[in-house]
């Protein structure tokens, strides 16, 4: 059983940073209109495992169809770290420090068809 | 060979589009501090094979090291659909993110591996 680890990472301008737990032994790629443009690799963690350590006036945020999600980008880099919902927090893999995104199995998920 | 096609595209909300020729075929993809976050997979054209149809105020530039790309986001989702900059001899270009072509089939793409984290 893989275990929760603790990570450091953020947008690339530095605006935003954030620590987080979570499993990051699998990823899921999703192929909707919104992940396949940002190329996002997403862990997913409770709420609680979640902390922004800077950055929440730099944040722009996003939603669109069912508009649960809020995606959280970086105003001045451009860059989305994670979104949050309801349900917990999504991590953009790509943007853990001195993240391995060739490690983590990756889960396919056919969001277009969603 | 470049095999040029022309292709529309743009950002996730619709605030900035642009039509470009280009060759899907010379795709790359930098594992750089920068690309790497963006997922980009970038093909390169002429500028003057690139126009943006709609959306120039609704983008945010983002400079970094050099300085001397203006990688273009939009503003109200974020997403990064291409960036300007010049080739070495100064030859204005543009970088597409493919990613945010129309209709684009992401994994009939071969992109060459670039160690940008090396330059």
């Amino acid at each position: 059983m893989a275990g929760l680890q603790t990570i450091a990472g953020g947008c690339h301008c530095g605006a935003v940073r954030f620590e987080a737990k979570a499993d990051f032994s699998k990823v899921v790629e999703c192929n909707c209109s919104h992940c396949e443009k940002r190329g996002a690799l997403l862990a997913f963690t409770a709420g609680e495992n979640f902390r922004l350590v800077s950055g929440e006036a730099a944040l722009g945020e996003y939603r669109f169809n069912t508009r649960t999600i809020s995606h959280s980008f970086c105003t001045t880099c451009g860059v989305e770290a994670f979104a949050r919902s309801a349900d917990g927090v999504m991590i953009n893999i790509r943007c853990i420090d001195g993240a391995d995104i060739a490690a983590p199995e990756r889960i396919a998920f056919d969001g277009r068809s969603v | 060979m470049a095999d040029m096609q022309t292709v529309t595209g743009g950002c996730h909300c619709g605030a900035v589009r642009f039509e470009a020729k280009a060759d899907l075929s010379q795709a790359m993809e930098c594992n750089c501090s920068h690309c790497e976050k963006k997922g980009f997979i970038l093909t390169f054209t002429p500028r003057a094979n690139f126009t943006l149809t709609k959306g120039e105020g609704a983008t945010g530039e983002y400079l970094f090291n050099k300085k001397a790309i203006s990688h273009r986001f939009c503003k109200t989702c974020g997403v990064q659909p291409f960036a300007y900059g010049k080739t070495p001899d100064g030859a204005e270009m543009a970088a597409i993110n493919l990613r945010c072509v129309d209709g684009i089939d992401i994994a009939a793409l071969s992109p060459a591996k670039v160690d940008g984290r090396r330059f």
